[in-house]
């Protein structure tokens, strides 16, 4: 059983991978567009943006943060994302925001980047005058490959005879204990 | 002399290293409720394959308590060097089955970041983790900030011979209570009793700030973990600058100053000795050093002129001076920012990385006792060169008691401080040497060392194998204080290295 184990824990290891990242990345490192920039092009050349007016392209991160006439929204580019400041009024017609069970709306807005923005307390972030929809998000679907069930069932199957066994020693050696002590105590009485 | 090895002090180290991994199994069950209430069956099967694998570990190395040979201060060392590394490749199975890394060793770099609370991550596709393995990520954090053979002690005292030693071992050598037991709950309880109220905290801050009511309590709880256990693991990309907001920044500053301190700093006060605090060298200590970090990081952005408010100046700079100081690693600026930092204040950053947090806390680095002990030194050996030849000097210090500044201690101090900076030195080469320029090397490999968690701009996940592999031993040596690494190390010169010397196992 120990050989089955240390096999199943191998393949495990071992195990074929669907990388949900590496499809996300594809999806927003594409070549670049032009007069369109994603989050990770406009805070690594900051200094170039820094005051002027900007496209930027992404996923709607997760959910909006509201202060007020105003929001918060972070806006997702594969590998990181973006805070940028807007009106209210301006995500009302984003859909879908990133989670782990749905797939962002991907928008399109225009405003002006800063390194320190004086009016956010020095954050580098983009002050939004317009927003569009470009590619509607939507629901992902839980993905459960074969394999992945396969290898929980032989897991699960060979914890539970150990369990089992541990269980059945724990219970014989429980006994033992007991028995020993009450020979033990008749052994004493007889002494006496 | 030299001690032998033989098959039974293995079979030891290998049985408690299988509990330990046991323990750690069971613990999955918390993110696997998290799965399973939110729905995320996939997340939970991941979860489930990871506690059948670290229950069916601990069982084939189970061996029976009477066959086993009393452990001594070797075998704590071992089994606590050793069992970290098995911890992070168990743990890191539902993170690879996820499906958000690369590959298996990048799992094992973030699993590692996050039991030696560093907080560098090569996760992918932040923005779309469940909240399974969100709660997994933050919970390896808080666990490995009070350490996990110290979970593994506060449950299996009776069948883990040599507690004290083991404890020892992973860095945490403050007995609070004359009982191993008594001190490992006493450091749960503190713990515990923390995370309810820095939850609650940072739940209603939260919901002020615009967030959902289900997300301000888990990324309360959270980043409640992150900054206690001084990890620096976010839920998101943007690392605490997600929320945009100053009470958040403002709660997890003071989340991770108090987390930095030392365990029996926080049970003196627990038990109320408030004065400790004004006594405490640590404390001192950590006051100037955080003070002059701030100052020299203020003059440097003065020159610069980057940020023309002090609520910037806080939010901007003494926020991550203090997240570099108690090696936190939470950044409320982006990570190729740091790199564009005036190089005072960078410098500052760097130095603050390297000296970290106390002792015996969930923080990194030197530590600010080893720093106070070889200033104190310093000043003794003054002391004894201007006092007259025949005159006796003696100098104190004050750590939850008076003591006697020994020259051992001075000296062992020393040492560990200089293993330190030879790991800081070998990350800065290796960096230099995989094409990154100085300042930006030396800032990853502090970073990594001191189990800090701030980021450059190197660490990703495409950068070079070798920086992955050896920013995963500095976390790993930086976490444990070196002690239990160079055990290890010796056990497999004894084992492998000199043919005429070796003991054969069996």
């Amino acid at each position: 059983m120990k050989i089955l184990s240390i096999f199943a824990i191998f393949l495990c290891l071992c195990a074929p991978l669907e990388v949900k990242a590496g499809e996300s990345d594809d999806k927003f490192h594409k070549p670049h567009i032009p007069n369109h920039y994603t989050a990770t092009e406009i805070i690594t050349q900051i200094d170039k943006f820094n005051g002027k007016e900007v496209v930027l392209r992404g996923e709607a991160a997760v959910e909006p943060l509201e202060r007020g006439d105003f929001v918060w929204l972070n806006v997702f580019d594969g590998s990181i994302s973006i805070g940028v400041w807007m009106k209210k009024e301006l995500i009302t017609p984003i859909k879908f925001y990133s989670g782990y069970k749905t797939r962002g709306d991907i928008i399109e807005v225009v405003g002006t980047a800063y390194r320190a923005d004086p009016d956010t307390n020095g954050e580098l972030d983009i002050k939004a005058t317009s927003l569009k929809v470009i590619e509607q998000g939507g629901k992902i679907p839980e993905y459960f490959p074969a394999w992945k069930i396969i290898l929980a069932i032989l897991l699960l199957g060979i914890t539970g005879l150990y369990v089992s066994r541990w269980i059945s020693e724990s219970k014989k050696s429980r006994k033992k204990a007991k028995e020993n002590f009450e020979l033990g105590t008749i052994f004493n009485e007889d002494i006496e | 002399m030299i001690r032998k090895i033989d098959i039974n002090d293995f079979y030891l180290v290998i049985h408690n290293i299988g509990q330990i991994i046991t323990v750690l199994g069971l613990t999955m069950f918390i993110p696997l409720t998290v799965a399973l209430v939110y729905a995320e069956y996939s997340v939970a099967l991941d979860f489930l394959i990871g506690i059948c694998c670290c229950v069916i570990f601990g069982f084939i190395t189970k061996r029976k308590n009477k066959d086993l040979p009393a452990p001594t201060m070797f075998h704590g060392m071992l089994i606590a060097g050793v069992s970290w590394l098995f911890a992070c490749v168990f743990s890191a199975i539902p993170y690879y089955l996820s499906g958000h890394y690369l590959s298996f060793l990048d799992a094992v770099f973030d699993l590692m970041s996050g039991f030696t609370t560093t907080g560098l991550v090569l996760i992918q596709d932040m923005e779309h983790l469940s909240n399974g393995l969100n709660m997994w990520r933050h919970l390896v954090t808080y666990l490995g900030g009070q350490g996990i053979v110290v979970l593994a002690l506060s449950i299996l005292i009776k069948s883990t011979g040599g507690a004290y030693k083991t404890m020892v071992g992973e860095g945490k050598d403050e007995v609070l209570e004359p009982s191993i037991r008594k001190t490992t709950q006493n450091i749960w309880i503190i713990s515990v009793v923390s995370l309810v109220l820095g939850t609650t905290i940072l739940f209603v801050i939260g919901r002020i700030e615009g967030l959902s009511f289900g997300r301000s309590f888990l990324h309360g709880m959270w980043m409640f973990m992150s900054a206690w256990s001084t990890g620096g693991f976010a839920p998101h990309s943007q690392n605490i600058l997600f929320y945009h907001s100053y009470m958040y920044e403002y709660a997890n500053a003071l989340i991770m100053i108090i987390g930095s301190f030392n365990f029996a700093l926080h049970y003196a006060v627990w038990k109320g000795n408030q004065k400790e605090l004004f006594k405490n060298i640590e404390l001192k200590s950590f006051i100037f050093t955080s003070s002059s970090f701030v100052l020299l990081m203020t003059i440097g952005f003065a020159l610069t002129k980057t940020y023309s408010t002090i609520h910037e100046l806080f939010r901007r700079g003494v926020f991550n001076i203090i997240s570099a100081h108690t090696t936190t690693g939470q950044m409320t600026i982006y990570p190729t920012q740091f790199a564009n930092w005036p190089q005072l204040a960078f410098s500052a950053a760097c130095i603050a990385m390297m000296i970290g947090g106390s002792a015996a806390s969930t923080a990194g680095g030197f530590k600010n006792i080893r720093v106070g002990i070889v200033l104190k030194g310093i000043g003794h050996e003054i002391k004894k060169l201007l006092a007259p030849e025949k005159a006796i000097v003696t100098t104190k210090y004050h750590h939850i008691r008076e003591h006697l500044l020994e020259q051992n201690l001075v000296y062992q101090a020393a040492l560990i401080i200089l293993a330190y900076i030879v790991i800081y030195g070998l990350g800065t080469i290796l960096g230099m040497m995989c094409g990154f320029p100085l300042g930006t090397a030396a800032f990853e490999s502090i970073s990594a060392g001191s189990n800090t968690g701030l980021t450059a701009g190197i660490t990703g996940a495409s950068m070079p194998i070798v920086l992955k592999v050896s920013y995963i031993v500095f976390m790993w040596a930086g976490r444990l204080e070196f002690m239990a690494i160079y055990v290890l190390i010796g056990t497999m010169w004894l084992m492998f290295g000199k043919p005429k010397k070796r003991r054969k196992l069996m």
